[in-house]
């Protein structure tokens, strides 16, 4: 495991390589969070999922968005655009540095939006896993603001003129303006072969969801499991149980 | 450009740390002071809504160096080699971390830490002489007759709290009975055992080696921490040194979730910090 910064100044990143025992093998897999508390509260579950793959022979990154965890910039700073081009740059940091020739993103929650972006926008990637993706941005933004106690943007959440905060962190604006664009069309026909993961409570949204992908034409096999998702809080420090039947499903769809 | 440089480091057979070093201050660098953040809870090392992150940044345009790290089989370190009690552990990792920062020429340590992190904090600087300050958020708290009284005094007087009692719907009678039913069961939490003399005997160690302290306690510990004075009423004579500070923040919660209270928190942070410089930070026009 080698935790290193990436990226040129001041638009370091943050990311920990976790490498395979045969350092010939040309895998990669490199994994995009979610934002703000479940980005917190999945960080145990990404890390074992990337140990898991090492093992299972693949180079892997996980790190941190610009303006999240420990890459440099501030919360108010995150913006999904800057995310996609940081993804991008994760990649080519990946392929680079360890020589690979096929890649996989896994995406968790925004991650997913964001992996689905870089690879319509900028990238080639094998194959792709979405983890509860983000599909609707405004049904999104609805259920943390939920989980926040917050009615709805105009009741509560509001800080200053310029951005709202969620659990905790800051949402600029601007950001919030792109989630609310996030909807199925953002998943388009330069997907890959594609693992739909699901482990959100709510999974009536998954078969239209996956028609969707079928109708372009884009392989996806769907996997649900009666899990804890991850990427929710319990207890006041974010402990959360692994999903290990998810993360097993992945490494083994990874193969 | 930033105001400090970030890199990624792995010690002591893997664990993770990041060092914040300040940039661009000239003569305003203490070279050799660095605030060490400790885990809060098992929350990785960014801390709660990634308060670490924020303050190292903050503490590095003042001119100080930080390190934020996890404890062995939190966040990013790998689980401990041997299976050991957690608080002998995570003492072993704090010394590490120490020696590692001592072996990059660091020499003085101040320690924050919140919940279990304070907790840690205290214990680890009773045996490290290189600490020379504590930055604690809501230790373990011992509440007084006058924190008993002052709880139940505020219920008694509301209707809806006698409705409670009489009809058995009270929570902290049904927690109470709950407790009682469970009292052969061990606690999980190594920090339940910290007794008030425990804590005791390390402010005075630490008082009696001029180790300078800072006691924050917020709303987050207020069924057992409800009056600003509590901390002096428990520790009376370990607190009477100018050394230990304190300061109640019950509008705060127990992770600073807001932005506002980490604000607020800074602003507490930096003038107690900068007494810990070699040479207090210049004012700049």
């Amino acid at each position: 495991m080698k935790p290193f910064y990436f990226g040129e100044n001041p638009r370091r990143l943050y990311g920990v390589y976790q490498q395979p025992d045969d350092l010939s093998v040309e895998k990669g897999v490199v994994l995009c969070s979610s934002w703000g508390q479940e980005a917190i509260n999945a960080h145990r579950t990404l890390k074992h999922l990337s140990e898991q793959l090492a093992a299972a022979q693949f180079h892997t990154l996980r790190f941190d968005y610009f303006g999240s965890g420990d890459s440099y910039g501030e919360s108010e700073e995150v913006r999904v655009e800057r995310w996609v081009e940081d993804t991008v740059i994760a990649v080519e940091e990946l392929m680079d540095n360890a020589d690979i020739d096929e890649i996989t993103l896994v995406g968790m929650r925004l991650g997913g939006a964001v992996a689905a972006k870089a690879i319509a926008n900028e990238i080639e990637v094998d194959n792709l896993v979405l983890w509860d993706p983000v599909i609707d941005g405004h049904a999104y933004l609805k259920e943390y603001l939920t989980l926040a106690g917050f009615a709805d943007e105009q009741h509560g959440a509001i800080l200053r003129s310029n951005l709202i905060e969620i659990l905790g962190f800051p949402l600029p604006l601007a950001m919030t303006d792109e989630i609310k664009k996030i909807e199925k069309n953002v998943y388009t026909a330069d997907l890959p072969d594609t693992l739909l993961v699901s482990t959100a409570h709510d999974k009536s949204c998954n078969e239209s969801f996956r028609v969707h992908l079928e109708q372009l034409d884009v392989s996806v096999e769907v996997a649900e499991f009666d899990l804890s998702p991850p990427w929710q809080k319990k207890g006041e420090f974010g402990s959360t149980g692994l999903p290990k039947l998810a993360i097993e499903h992945i490494v083994g769809w990874c193969k | 450009m930033t105001d400090y440089i970030e890199s990624a480091c792995s010690f002591a057979e893997g664990a993770v740390g990041v060092i914040t070093t300040p940039t661009n201050l000239g003569d305003n660098v203490d070279s050799d002071l660095t605030v060490i953040f400790l885990n809060a809870g098992v929350i990785h090392h960014v801390g709660p809504c990634r308060l670490h992150v924020i303050m190292a940044r903050e503490i590095a345009a003042m001119g100080i160096k930080s390190f934020r790290f996890d404890l062995s089989g939190i966040g990013d370190s790998e689980p401990p080699k041997t299976v050991n009690d957690l608080v002998a552990t995570g003492l072993d990792d704090i010394k590490a971390a120490v020696e590692y920062l001592a072996s990059r020429g660091g020499s003085r340590f101040v320690l924050f830490g919140l919940c279990s992190g304070a907790n840690n904090a205290l214990r680890y600087a009773c045996q490290d002489e290189r600490v020379v300050g504590t930055f604690a958020i809501d230790p373990q708290v011992f509440p007084t007759w006058k924190t008993h009284a002052m709880s139940y005094g505020r219920r008694m007087l509301k209707l809806q709290s006698w409705v409670k009692l009489l009809t058995g719907q009270s929570e902290e009678l049904k927690e109470k009975i709950r407790s009682l039913q469970n009292q052969e069961e061990e606690s999980s939490n190594p920090d339940d055992d910290i007794t008030r003399q425990q804590m005791a005997d390390w402010i005075n160690t630490l008082v009696q080696r001029e180790v300078e302290m800072f006691f924050v306690f917020t709303g987050g510990v207020k069924r057992k921490y409800n009056y600003s004075k509590q901390f002096k009423d428990t520790f009376r004579r370990s607190t009477s040194s100018p050394l230990v500070g304190d300061i109640m923040l019950p509008e705060c919660d127990h992770t600073f979730t807001r932005m506002a209270y980490r604000s607020k928190l800074i602003s507490l942070l930096l003038p107690w910090l900068n007494n810990h410089r070699a040479v207090p930070l210049k004012e700049t026009a």
